[in-house]
């Protein structure tokens, strides 16, 4: 008995030792990898004159600032949050200093996959068929680099005054109007509704003097 | 929203709108090895039930009070297996001796639960949802109740099935697993009930 | 048997998934896309191999009453492994894959293997029946998922497979298409093993009342 107890014993540390040595190799790139994310969100969204960035990550809604080479705001990006159909949409909305979105990324959905998940489809370049007959020809079409092309539906805020935004037909950054996606009509409408009111808010705080920036 | 309203909607999303079968795919060997009449479908669901409330209990409080203050939330997995395990092996052990009656009718279906992962899917989803003491338990509860649901619908179905008139290569499991998919088209009907 | 022999017989005529009904809660879970499921046989695999190997490695020092929490414990640790370098270095397949990560420990394949191969045989054979029935299951997930992101999304690996005209067939996508899917691969083979009953098939029936065994013997132990 004793030495049954002995050997389990053994075993579990000799692995919980093993354990701990990759837990230390992989804890720092862990923390970054997460880090990362959010702030290349913000990054991504923010207009591209912006030079550096301060958050305010406790905030209802959390929100960063970002400043121009002249120390300026010149842009802020804030994370919006509203129910979809199946999930709560997390987006990361950014506009310049007018209230004009300057660009969107999702941060968290468990949308409906094929339908409500459509609204960080990215419409693909080429086809299986070139790309396998690239893998053959010798030239690679994936090495072109360049920034990552948008999703299509998210492309259409582009330009949308934020706190006007809503859904319709045509789609019209004039107008601020966007289209749904067919068949999620839900989804798009909870991430619309998601930028207007909750960046409509922020706005709104800002310009009273709320908050800082 | 209030805390009872959101307490009732995580019950009711857990049995419907996520089922654990059907929706999340956990638990699919005892929902295709024990579904062939319904009377062993009750058992196992309630001593899926009985598991996954004892689980819950103890792995949110491990969890809350030993691995965070220690820091050890990434080795979750090993604790939660190994909890499991070992309650599983105590329950059956306090059972046989204080409640033979019950044991007859649960026992035989407590081992086979050790190795479901739908009990051990189901503390870890606790801890990424990031419920509260009490959600945790009203979240494995509503789990084990859809759990249970799934599989004696299933076994309804398939003491009909055995009956029917199904092409050779279809019997048993591809048969089922169709079925399964059937009964899973009809639970995407809940889907959007209850966002979250 | 040969070397070559232990290795392959996972990839068809032992496959853990087609013809033993095992890890079937990944197996239908992760499959939307063909990237999910490489990433999950690949994990798996890597799982498999290790447990694999470090059992036989102690398998002689290994009291036989305990042996089941010990093998628990030993795959429990190379999971969190997977879990720590995949969170590190491959966020995006991390989160897609979500639970079915940690859930790798409750696989029946892994414990299956360990209590009816590993326990028993010597490091290089338990080595390459790890890789054969690892690549097996991946062989698995990669049919499967083919043929749901194909029809489902009208895409392989995310690139599109049809001309524009295409209107994907989205509940192969969805939950039900999982069930649907697997159900006709396994009625698929069933079909196959039917016409070649007299041939050089294995008999099914003993492979799986072998893993009844198992399931008998882990529960004993458990």
């Amino acid at each position: 008995m004793l030495r049954l107890g002995l050997t389990l014993f053994i075993v579990t540390a000799v692995m919980a030792a093993a354990l701990s040595g990759v837990y230390v190799l992989t804890k720092d790139t862990i923390a970054e990898q997460e880090a990362a994310a959010v702030s290349e969100a913000v990054g991504a969204v923010l207009p591209e004159d912006v030079e550096s960035v301060t958050g305010y990550p406790s905030e209802e809604p959390e929100y960063y600032v970002g400043y121009d080479v002249a120390g300026n705001p010149a842009g802020y990006a804030a994370v919006c949050d509203e129910n979809g159909y199946s999930s709560t949409l997390q987006i990361m909305v950014g506009v310049d200093e007018t209230g004009v979105i300057t660009g969107t990324s999702v941060l968290y959905q468990q949308e409906t996959p094929g339908l409500g998940e459509r609204i960080g489809e990215v419409k693909a370049e080429g086809s299986l068929w070139s790309a396998v007959g690239g893998l053959f020809s010798g030239d690679d079409a994936a090495s072109e680099a360049g920034p990552p092309p948008r999703p299509w539906f998210q492309e259409q805020y582009l330009g949308c005054e934020a706190d006007e935004v809503s859904l319709g037909s045509p789609a019209d950054p004039a107008t601020s109007t966007v289209q749904a996606i067919t068949g999620a009509t839900i989804t798009s409408r909870a991430f619309t509704t998601a930028v207007r009111e909750d960046m409509g808010e922020l706005l709104d705080r800002l310009d009273a003097g709320e908050l800082e920036q | 929203m209030s805390y009872g309203v959101k307490l009732i909607l995580l019950f009711v999303g857990a049995v419907f709108v996520n089922n654990f079968v059907l929706m999340r795919f956990l638990g699919l060997c005892p929902y295709l090895g024990v579904s062939k009449q319904t009377d062993s479908a009750v058992g196992m669901g309630m001593a899926v039930i009985f598991v996954m409330f004892l689980a819950s209990v103890f792995t949110w409080l491990i969890y809350r009070f030993v691995l965070i203050p220690l820091d050890l939330t990434w080795m979750r997995t090993i604790f939660f297996i190994l909890v499991i395990a070992s309650l599983v092996q105590t329950v059956e052990i306090v059972m046989q001796k204080s409640m033979p009656g019950l044991y007859k009718s649960l026992g035989i279906y407590l081992p086979l639960i050790t190795t479901n992962c739908a009990v051990l899917g189901l503390t870890v989803l606790n801890i990424d949802k990031s419920y509260d003491f009490v959600e945790s338990l009203v979240h494995s509860v509503g789990a084990g109740v859809g759990f249970t649901l799934a599989l004696v619908l299933m076994a309804g179905l398939r003491e009909r099935m055995e009956v029917g008139n199904v092409p050779k290569a279809m019997r048993g499991l591809p048969i089922a697993f169709v079925t399964a998919g059937l009964m899973s088209i009809a639970f995407l009907g809940f889907a959007g009930l209850i966002p979250g | 048997m040969s070397a070559f022999k232990e290795l392959t017989k996972g990839f068809f005529k032992e496959n853990p998934v087609f013809v033993l009904a095992l890890g079937l809660c990944p197996t239908l879970a992760v499959t939307s896309l063909v990237e999910k499921g490489i990433g999950m046989g690949l994990a798996a695999t890597f799982v498999l191999v290790c447990s694999n190997v470090l059992i036989a490695l102690i398998r002689k020092m290994v009291p036989k009453k305990i042996r089941i929490p010990i093998f628990i414990v030993i795959i429990a640790t190379f999971v969190v492994i997977v879990e720590l370098v995949m969170k590190a270095y491959l966020p995006p397949l991390s989160e897609a894959l979500g639970i079915f990560i940690p859930l790798i420990v409750v696989n029946c394949i892994i414990l299956g293997r360990a209590e009816a191969f590993a326990q028993n045989h010597s490091v290089g054979k338990s080595f390459l029946d790890g890789l054969g029935m690892g690549l097996g299951f991946t062989i698995a997930l990669v049919i499967i998922s083919s043929i749901r992101e194909i029809i489902g999304f009208g895409t392989f690996l995310g690139l599109p497979v049809f001309g524009e005209g295409y209107q994907p067939a989205t509940i192969l996508i969805l939950q039900p298409g999982a069930f649907l899917t697997i159900g006709f691969l396994l009625g698929f083979f069933a079909w196959r093993r039917n016409r070649k009953k007299n041939k050089t098939m294995p008999d099914v029936e003993a492979l799986r009342a072998q893993r009844e065994k198992m399931t008998q013997v882990t529960r004993e132990a458990a």
